[in-house]
């Protein structure tokens, strides 16, 4: 008896993922009828659990209000920053034969094996963000992630006027943003000899772990000049860690990507820059890139985006 | 065969059966494509890698121990292998040490829960460090990617191992494929039910996770089979970690994140109790293509990734119910082995 039940359940569970089609596919025919031509766009980034992606799909969505003629549908790895996952949603895509795939790529070199399945159902694909280093990219748009840490690297070690001790907090070991940011960062550094880099360290992108990290770099060294983080969810955990150790003071912080929470770190004087590289653009032109590639306009293939890097004095 | 015993056959599947069935039939009534030639060759593809470190999982469970270091070892082999094959050593001995240093890696497992009586949860976690650690050194936190660069590296075994084996048209741009990737994973799967349950290896293993000390008594080498258990184990992760190469084409240092925690997800589903003791390698199969025929179906209907994540969440906890319920139902019948 009690069997039966669960086999009920099982199936009732079943009849919601059903229903969730049902709804779906009626959106579709809704969407056909108010326009006869509808692309699907698919929308694939790299984790749910970071604010900067959570923002990206914040235009995604804005997008696909702004045009009847699609429908973006939201994709992410359940694993934050999972290749692996990531490659199962394109495949996935083609399956459902989508129009188009705009994706932000855990990793550059690992993505090639799906663009290149996409490539080969004659699905354009987009990469907003984060490069593919294969197959055939109908469109990059985005800032070149080595001239980010190169130019945050050379504002700090202008800031502290060539020499100090600096540390480095990067973002997840192996994921290719982090590792060409910390790249250009160590080049630029090269270039001061006075500027000493102590310290660099893996954070996973994550608010909780960078705050340890620098909690531990506050008791190890007494001499910390300047502080670089490779986004902002780790800078603003390096900032908690320094405030409540009563360091503000003495060294400057330096962070990339720009909401809220860093323009009130600027006007309280804890934090003195960070980087924009407009995200939200990113991905909004990422999906009406495709959709003019699908109605047959030409498209640049490198789209890059202006890098600005905003200091305290700004806000003063 | 008559009524009776196909019904007890039937009886006698894993409980998950039921569940991956069930789920099966719904999506493949409710949504367009999932029952599609295309749509299966790539659920099959992507679900080896995770039937795999189920099954390792389940083995471990059964004997009452659990490994979280299969997710750190896929990253770790596939990073040896990756490097041994860019350095122009033969694919085939890459592979081969890729293999032993997973073997090597479950050996320290069992040494160290066997003869320094660690905790399994905690021997395993640790190790799970220490090959994300070493991956993380040997490959300077970059992917090396498998190419013929310039020339100066010719691969003909990666390839080979990529490509679709079948390739069977069903007409109307319908093309079942079926991949190297799924070769091995069967032929893997099929050598290891046949290992476990032609030998006396299950019924050792369900000797230690019931009573380690009655195992002992009845003359069962406890501390050379529980070594051997973490060993194939370390095995599985190694075969799973070629088969991410493969996938990737490239090794990530980071490939195996996540997986050990979806492996027990998929092993508990299957009917592997954490409590050890009892257990079923099939169910774990069972269980990690359930897992993926959900996410499959979900991300075909569009619905959003969190939403995944609740269902994924929730057949968990039913799948959880309905093995209890079945267990004592069989277990009121008389059924039930123990």
């Amino acid at each position: 008896m009690k069997k039966i039940v669960s086999v009920l359940a099982i199936a009732l569970l079943g009849m919601a993922i059903l229903a969730c089609g049902a709804s779906a596919s009626k959106e579709d025919q809704n969407a056909a009828k108010a326009n006869e031509k509808t692309y699907k766009i698919a929308f694939i980034v790299k984790s749910l659990q970071s604010a900067f992606f959570l923002s990206m799909m914040e235009a995604a969505e804005k997008c696909d209000a702004d045009f009847d003629e699609i429908t973006v549908d939201i994709l992410a790895p359940q694993t934050p920053f999972n290749i692996d996952e990531q490659i199962q949603l394109v495949e996935q895509c083609i399956t459902n034969k989508v129009d188009a795939i705009v994706i932000a790529p855990c990793d550059s070199v690992g993505i090639i094996p799906a663009i290149e399945k996409a490539n080969a159902a004659g699905i354009p694909v987009v990469t907003p963000n984060t490069k593919s280093a294969g197959g055939k990219i109908l469109s990059y748009v985005g800032v070149e992630n080595y001239n980010v840490g190169y130019d945050l690297g050379a504002a700090l070690c202008e800031k502290l006027g060539g020499k100090g001790n600096i540390l480095l907090m990067e973002g997840k070991a192996g994921n290719s943003t982090s590792e060409e940011r910390t790249r250009g960062v160590k080049d630029a550094v090269k270039k001061y000899a006075g500027i000493k880099l102590l310290d660099s360290q893996p954070t996973d992108w994550d608010r909780a772990k960078s705050m340890t990290v620098m909690e531990n770099w506050l008791q190890t060294y007494d001499k910390i000049d300047g502080v670089l983080t490779l986004t902002k969810d780790i800078g603003l955990g390096a900032l908690e860690a320094i405030r409540a150790a009563g360091r503000g003071k003495d060294i400057v912080s330096i962070t990339f990507d720009i909401d809220n929470d860093v323009i009130a770190a600027f006007k309280s004087g804890d934090l003195y820059g960070s980087g924009n590289q407009n995200e939200k653009s990113q991905a909004y032109i990422a999906i009406t890139s495709a959709l003019f590639a699908l109605k047959g306009y030409v498209v640049d293939s490198n789209q890059i985006l202006p890098l600005t890097v905003v200091t305290a004095e700004s806000y003063k | 065969m008559n009524k009776e015993s196909i019904l007890r056959n039937i009886g006698s599947l894993p409980n998950s059966t039921y569940v991956f069935v069930v789920i099966t039939l719904v999506c493949a009534a409710g949504i367009p494509n999932f029952a599609s030639a295309n749509n299966i060759s790539t659920l099959l593809q992507q679900s080896c890698i995770l039937t795999l470190l189920s099954v390792a999982m389940a083995l471990s469970i059964i004997t009452k121990g659990i490994d979280l270091s299969v997710g750190g070892v896929v990253s770790f082999a596939g990073i040896i292998m990756a490097l041994l094959m860019s350095s122009g050593a033969g694919e085939g001995l890459a592979i081969l040490i890729g293999f032993i240093a997973a073997m090597v890696f479950g050996f320290l497992n069992g040494f160290i829960i066997v003869k320094l009586k660690v905790a399994p949860f905690i021997a395993t976690f640790g190790m799970m460090g220490i090959a994300q650690g070493v991956a993380n050194l040997l490959s300077n936190k970059r992917a090396i990617y498998l190419t013929d660069q310039a020339g100066l590296i010719k691969l003909r075994l990666i390839p080979f191992l990529r490509h679709n084996l079948l390739e069977i048209d069903l007409g109307g741009g319908q093309i079942l494929g079926i991949n190297m990737i799924v070769v091995i994973t069967a032929a893997v799967l099929v050598l290891l039910l046949l290992l476990y349950k032609k030998t006396v290896l299950s019924a050792y293993m369900y000797a230690l996770g019931n009573n380690a000390e009655t195992a002992k008594l009845s003359n069962i080498n406890v501390d050379f089979w529980n070594i051997f258990v973490y060993m194939l184990t370390g095995l599985l992760a190694g075969i799973a970690s070629l088969l991410m190469l493969l996938r990737l084409n490239s090794a990530q240092p980071t490939a195996g994140d996540g997986l050990e925690f979806q492996a027990v997800v998929a092993a508990v589903l299957g009917g592997n109790p954490l409590s050890g003791g009892k257990g079923s390698l099939p169910g774990a199969i069972m269980g990690a293509l359930t897992v993926f025929v959900v996410r499959n179906g979900l991300t075909l209907v569009g619905a959003n990734s969190n939403f995944i994540m609740i269902i994924l969440g929730v057949v968990l906890v039913l799948g959880m119910i309905m093995n209890d319920v079945a267990s004592r139902g069989f277990k009121a019948k008389g059924a039930c082995k123990q």
